[in-house]
């Protein structure tokens, strides 16, 4: 069978930097790959243009066996490719319900009725609580998103993505900028949605990643240096040698 | 709570009665600012919960008044026919010069928006059956199903709260519908609503239409008040006059840009009559409404309700 998501020989460039060099990837049904590199590797250039936000120069992407390198993004998220961002980017002058209800209606038709009060509708109000339980937001429905605080607004977008019943989960460093104890909450909301949907995971903490992952891709300027399970990975001597190397140059350049 | 229903009770009494107590002279002046006040609410729905910042809706203000007055020079005079007519003619407008802005935002948006409002100021400057600059006189005011109830003052002045009351009560039901929570979704992040499956465009242009419909009839009523129709209501005075309302009074709120307007053309009356320098006065006293008051007057409310907006 051929896989759920497809990127075949991908290539990015800013000037005359490459941001992405020919890569290619791919995420199966059902399993968490993670994403790891260096900054400045190009995950995040690669997770732009898997969601549409960025277009590549050259390559092709699949989703499903379709070519959906020229749609736009809310076409790919129609599709069923939802991104969760870097940083929390919920809507936060709305309340904590409200997001996840705006979440759910895009893919419910259009939002073209200017008449009945939408946020009374009990059926989407049910439908959010639902999500909202799910990631244990339950009790906060009525607060404003913008006064949770950072792992609150995180899992808040976790109940977003997933209220629109994706295929594709693109998500970018889960876990930065949490305590132990939410990145202790989000593996664990991570790993109950496991199996849903395909995930493709950028992350820095390799802890999560050993956690969380079926499959590891090291990405090193713009190329993918190795692909394998958690343990390949662990004992890849060449990707050993791309981290030290670059504590290396770190520290000379430090010193 | 107490506090806030006493006010719109005493607010709401006010304006009911007005002209059965009042002079002419007060009664219309009155009648100005609830046109005036629609304008600055159709504005809001755009500024307020649009996110949009249109410096042009003088466009479709003046569109609405020039329509009134080429429907006069052709007969046309019944309110019924004129003043839907008014406002679709404002919709027409409003359609290629918002799908062409909404392409922009910020102070692109903001600079355009003007461009185009400034376009047919200079083209309306040139029209000579509207007497060119000079604008032109209206022979009288529309009838209303064939009668001249329109011509009375005191009638006048309940059409013009009526239609205020019913816009104001339809942009409730707007902004709190489907439509309007989608709207403040795209107002806060835009780029956030296309990731869940949004295409923004539409839902702005159809917001940017709706309040240019409102505009128009704005317009429209305000040809009627003062009987004359010239290039001035599309100059860009009137656009940014409109957005002062909004703002002094609180954009994001309904409430705010009528209560804006009632006050802004409160104190131009009672100021002017003291000095021709009033705007000495109303010049800082934005500037401080806009430092410390970022709610506008409705934000200094007591217990107000959180305001939703969050700057653009």
């Amino acid at each position: 069978m051929s896989p759920l998501l497809e990127t075949h020989q991908l290539v990015k460039r800013f000037g005359a930097m490459t941001a992405t060099a020919s890569v290619d990837l791919t995420l199966e049904w059902g399993e968490i790959h993670a994403i790891i590199g260096p900054n400045g590797a190009g995950k995040t250039t690669l997770m732009g243009q898997i969601a549409g936000e960025l277009k590549p120069d050259e390559g092709t992407i699949f989703f499903e066996n379709q070519d959906i390198t020229s749609l736009q993004p809310h076409g790919r998220s129609r599709r069923g490719i939802a991104r969760m961002f870097q940083v929390a980017h919920v809507f936060p002058a709305s309340t904590v319900l409200e997001n996840v209800m705006l979440a759910h209606l895009s893919q419910r038709g259009h939002g073209f009725r200017f008449w009945k009060n939408a946020r009374s509708d009990r059926e989407s109000r049910l439908a959010a609580m639902n999500f909202l339980e799910q990631v244990g937001l339950e009790n906060r429905g009525e607060a404003l998103a913008g006064t949770l605080s950072h792992g609150e607004q995180r899992q808040l977008e976790v109940a977003m993505v997933l209220a629109g019943n994706p295929k594709v989960l693109l998500m970018d460093e889960p876990t930065a900028g949490m305590g132990p104890e939410e990145t202790a909450r989000m593996i664990v909301l991570l790993s109950r949605i496991k199996g849903r949907q395909g995930l493709l995971l950028v992350e820095h903490d390799m802890e999560t990643v050993y956690q969380l992952a079926d499959r590891v891709t090291v990405m090193v300027y713009g190329r993918i240096l190795a692909s394998g399970t958690v343990e390949e990975i662990r004992r890849d001597e060449s990707v050993r040698k791309a981290y030290l190397g670059d504590e290396k140059e770190e520290k000379e350049a430090n010193a | 709570m107490t506090f806030r229903r006493i006010f719109c009770f005493v607010f709401i009494v006010f304006f009911a009665t007005l002209p059965l107590w009042s002079d002419v002279f007060h009664t219309r002046l009155f009648t100005r600012i609830l046109i005036f006040a629609l304008l600055a609410l159709s504005l809001d729905l755009v500024v307020g919960y649009g996110g949009m910042v249109s410096f042009g809706h003088a466009a479709f203000f003046g569109t609405g008044a020039y329509m009134t007055g080429l429907m006069s020079l052709h007969g046309i005079t019944d309110a019924l026919v004129v003043w839907p007519a008014a406002a679709g003619a404002a919709m027409l407008i409003a359609l290629p010069i918002g799908a062409l802005s909404l392409r922009t935002r910020g102070a692109y948006f903001i600079m355009i928006t003007l461009a185009f409002a400034q376009m047919i100021y200079y083209f309306a400057s040139g029209l000579e059956t509207f007497g060119g600059s000079d604008g032109m006189r209206l022979l009288a005011r529309n009838t209303l199903a064939g009668k001249e109830f329109l011509r009375h003052h005191e009638f006048f002045y309940y059409v013009a709260a009526g239609f205020l009351a019913g816009a104001f009560l339809l942009c409730r039901r707007l902004t709190g519908s489907r439509f309007g929570l989608i709207l403040g979704g795209i107002r806060q992040n835009e780029k956030r609503m296309q990731s869940l499956g949004y295409a923004t465009f539409p839902y702005k242009l159809t917001c940017f239409v709706i309040s240019a419909a409102l505009a128009g009839l704005s317009g429209a009523l305000m040809a009627n008040e003062t009987l004359y129709i010239s290039p001035s209501l599309l100059h860009w005075t009137q656009s940014g006059h409109a957005l002062v309302m909004v703002i002094l009074g609180g954009m994001g709120t309904l409430a705010g840009p009528v209560l804006g307007a009632i006050v802004l053309l409160l104190m131009e009356e009672i100021l002017s009559a003291f000095t021709q320098h009033w705007m000495i006065v109303l010049g800082p006293l934005l500037i401080l409404v806009v430092l410390y008051a970022r709610g506008g007057l409705y934000g200094l409310w007591p217990q107000k309700k959180v305001s939703h907006v969050t700057p653009p």
